[in-house]
């Protein structure tokens, strides 16, 4: 075979390496009959995604399925097929087209983008004719689910509606649930505008999404004025504001973030792309062009999808303000404040799916239970040093949640005192993601009082008279470290857990009058 | 240019503009997302479009700017030639463009002909669009040895595409 079409067969397999593709342009320079050879070869390429799109879709329509189909379908896939939606998608580039004879004026309108046509959905219903050629054209995905939309015609939205490439969502206060083809669950809450690109790029223009992206789905993508959020097979959360600023949140997996970078002169300005890599536990704020922040802390409502950056009506909490010593250097780890969220079954870190329960045997304490609490990454137990500063809203109680099998720190012995109530954790095994972290195998999680416990917390508190900041220490003290003549790098703490954060009303002036 | 000059314009125009956006874009998902994109540019641009002039000139020239703008705005897909090289690119699927149907009906009888495991491997990489690797992991075999019989499969494609295109020749 010769080099050039090593090189064909290369782009056609999708495997080039850039400095295969100048070496391609190179042959393709030399000699008019390679322009028309790669030419031709591409031309072949699109005619088989083509051909063999067609022959399964009719493979399927048949009541009966072939051997080879059945073999075929039978065997795990990690990739989506997306041309299940791509062929059907030229019928919908198509579809827009046709759509545009048979459409009533008005129905289309120029995007904010110029070129680009914008199809509001909340024109879907234009008449038997549209409906009836909407109908036909495969969808990009579905309206699973609405909640309370305003700012709409009532009539505009319904679920199982089918959307298109072009179209557009926007509405006031409320929640939507968007299940996209191939294989991604949006939840987008308002004031939103989100425009849809294709099965796997939703344009987010202003709103909140939190997108649960299976496997099959890797590589959807929202799309802000200052970045594109890329999943690579997880849970995550965009908000963008009016100003364009995105807030970009992991909370399983992890995505990429392709940020957008000016670089000016006095002649002209061009626009390059930096990416960032974030994991689960880790938040980020993009502001303008290549200004990328750490978000502290993320407010979760306890079972819902809801999540903020900032304090709003409903997640108020007696937590004021996280803050800690980590340097700018350090990965953009955020807490997660879950105000009322704590109790039985409660997800206890934000990089570990664990869960806090009660003792087998025992209920759970009352103290505790509803309160506000702190989702920690687990991974902290490995920074030695840490300093995390809490401050309190008004009076409180903290309690601080310490895994019994690692000696008491010298800062919660001073500062805390040690109670009699005792809370266990469900340690799941390690999830699919693999993300490695070395736990003896364990039952997977179990849920009610005492179930599947495998670690017994020791219970401290630190009764607080007023809004005061109170500094937490490291799992493990540096000097114990240095004590033991053991080097900081090699300690070991596999197994063992971070501590909990519970706070509460203090139970001293919690009955007072005036006191919520 | 009316709406359903453009519709019927496009429809006979799609499989040469997609074949040059993957002439362009590595990624065949991306080309078919783009090649949306520029249906839409393209009716949005409508009014520009000389009717005297042959449609897929203009239109590949829309495609191409849809690709430099994915290429701007991407750090994913940066595999695009030169100008001069995308204007060749653009003349050769021109001229190819009469043939895309008489090849495309020929394909579904030359792919009947490949052997069962060729058939297998083309179905895993053009219906499922797996990359090579998860082909050699589904069928046991190295990449090389999926990387060759997908060359091979492709080679003989075409030779059998050509034979069939010559006879529709000679039977006319």
């Amino acid at each position: 075979m010769s080099d050039f079409a090593r090189l064909i067969d290369a782009w056609l397999d999708q495997e080039i390496e850039p400095h295969e593709v100048l070496q391609l342009q190179e042959y393709l320079r030399e000699n008019p009959n390679h322009v028309q050879e790669f030419a031709e070869q591409v031309s072949l390429s699109c005619l088989l995604y083509k051909s063999h799109f067609v022959a399964a879709s009719m493979s399927v329509a048949a009541a009966g399925k072939s051997v080879g189909d059945q073999e075929l379908r039978s065997r795990p896939t990690v990739r989506a097929p997306r041309r299940g939606w791509v062929f059907g998608g030229i019928a919908v580039a198509l579809a827009t087209a046709l759509i545009l004879v048979i459409a009533p004026p008005g129905w289309l309108s120029v995007g904010n983008q110029g070129l680009t046509h914008r199809v509001d959905a909340t024109q879907n219903r234009q008449g038997p004719a549209v409906d009836a050629f909407r109908s036909t054209a495969h969808p990009l995905l579905e309206v699973a689910r609405i909640q309370s939309i305003s700012d709409v015609d009532e009539a505009t939205y319904r679920v199982g509606q089918r959307l298109i490439h072009g179209d557009r969502l926007q509405f006031g206060r409320g929640v939507m649930t968007l299940e996209f083809a191939v294989g991604a669950t949006v939840t987008l809450a308002g004031p939103a505008r989100l425009d849809i690109s294709s099965s796997s790029r939703a344009v987010l223009h202003r709103g909140q999404v939190t997108a649960s992206v299976t496997k099959s789905g890797e590589g959807f993508t929202i799309v802000t004025p200052y970045a594109d959020v890329i999943d690579l097979g997880t849970r995550f959360g965009v908000n963008v504001r009016d100003n364009g600023e995105a807030d970009v949140v992991v909370f399983e997996g992890r995505v990429e973030i392709d940020y957008r970078v000016r670089e000016e002169n006095e002649q002209s300005h061009r626009i390059r792309i930096e990416r960032l890599g974030l994991s689960v536990g880790e938040a980020v704020r993009v502001e303008g062009y290549g200004n990328c922040f750490r978000i502290p802390v993320i407010h979760q409502q306890a079972g819902s999808e809801q999540w903020s950056t900032g304090i709003t009506e409903t997640n108020s909490s007696l937590i004021a303000s996280l803050s800690d010593n980590l340097s700018k250097s350090d990965r953009p780890m955020y807490y997660g404040v879950v105000p009322g969220g704590f109790g039985e079954d409660a997800p206890a870190y934000l990089d570990r799916p664990h869960e806090w329960n009660s003792m087998p045997g025992a209920s759970f304490p009352d103290v505790l239970d509803g309160r506000d609490y702190v989702r920690l990454r687990n991974d902290l137990k490995y920074v030695l040093g840490l300093k995390l500063s809490l401050e309190l809203r008004r009076t409180a109680s903290i309690y601080v949640l310490f895994d019994d099998r690692v000696p008491p720190p010298e800062w919660l012995q001073q500062g805390f005192t040690l109670t009699n109530l005792r809370i266990g954790m469900d340690e799941a095994p390690p999830d699919r993601s693999g993300a490695g972290w070395h736990v003896p195998t364990r039952d997977p999680l179990a849920s009610g009082p005492g179930r599947s416990v495998d670690s017994g917390f020791a219970v401290w508190v630190r009764h607080c008279a007023g809004p005061e900041t109170v500094v937490l220490g490291s799992l493990i003290e540096r000097e114990m470290t240095r004590t033991q003549n053991v080097d900081e790098s090699s300690i070991y703490l596999g197994g063992l857990s971070m501590y909990g954060i519970v706070v509460a009303p203090n139970p001293a002036v919690a009955n007072e009058p005036g006191v919520p | 240019m009316s709406a359903s000059n453009f519709a019927r314009e496009w429809t006979r125009a799609q499989q040469s503009v997609l074949a040059f956006i993957g002439s362009l874009v590595v990624d065949h998902a991306n080309a078919e997302d783009l090649l949306q994109e520029t249906a839409s540019q393209a009716f949005a641009q409508m009014e520009r479009y000389d009717a005297t002039r042959p449609f897929l000139p203009w239109v590949l020239g829309v495609a191409r700017y849809v690709v430099l703008e994915h290429r701007r705005t991407s750090a994913r897909d940066r595999h695009i030639f030169d100008d001069e090289i995308v204007s060749q690119l653009a003349e050769a699927f021109e001229a190819i463009s009469n043939r895309n149907d008489r090849v495309y009906r020929a394909l579904a009888v030359c792919r009947e002909r490949l052997s069962p495991r060729s058939k297998f491997v083309c179905r895993l990489r053009y219906e499922k669009d797996l990359p090579l690797l998860e082909i050699a992991g589904q069928l046991g075999e190295s990449v090389g040895s999926v990387r060759a019989l997908l060359h091979r499969a492709r080679q003989q494609l075409r030779a059998c595409i050509e034979q069939a295109l010559r006879a529709e020749g000679a039977a006319t």
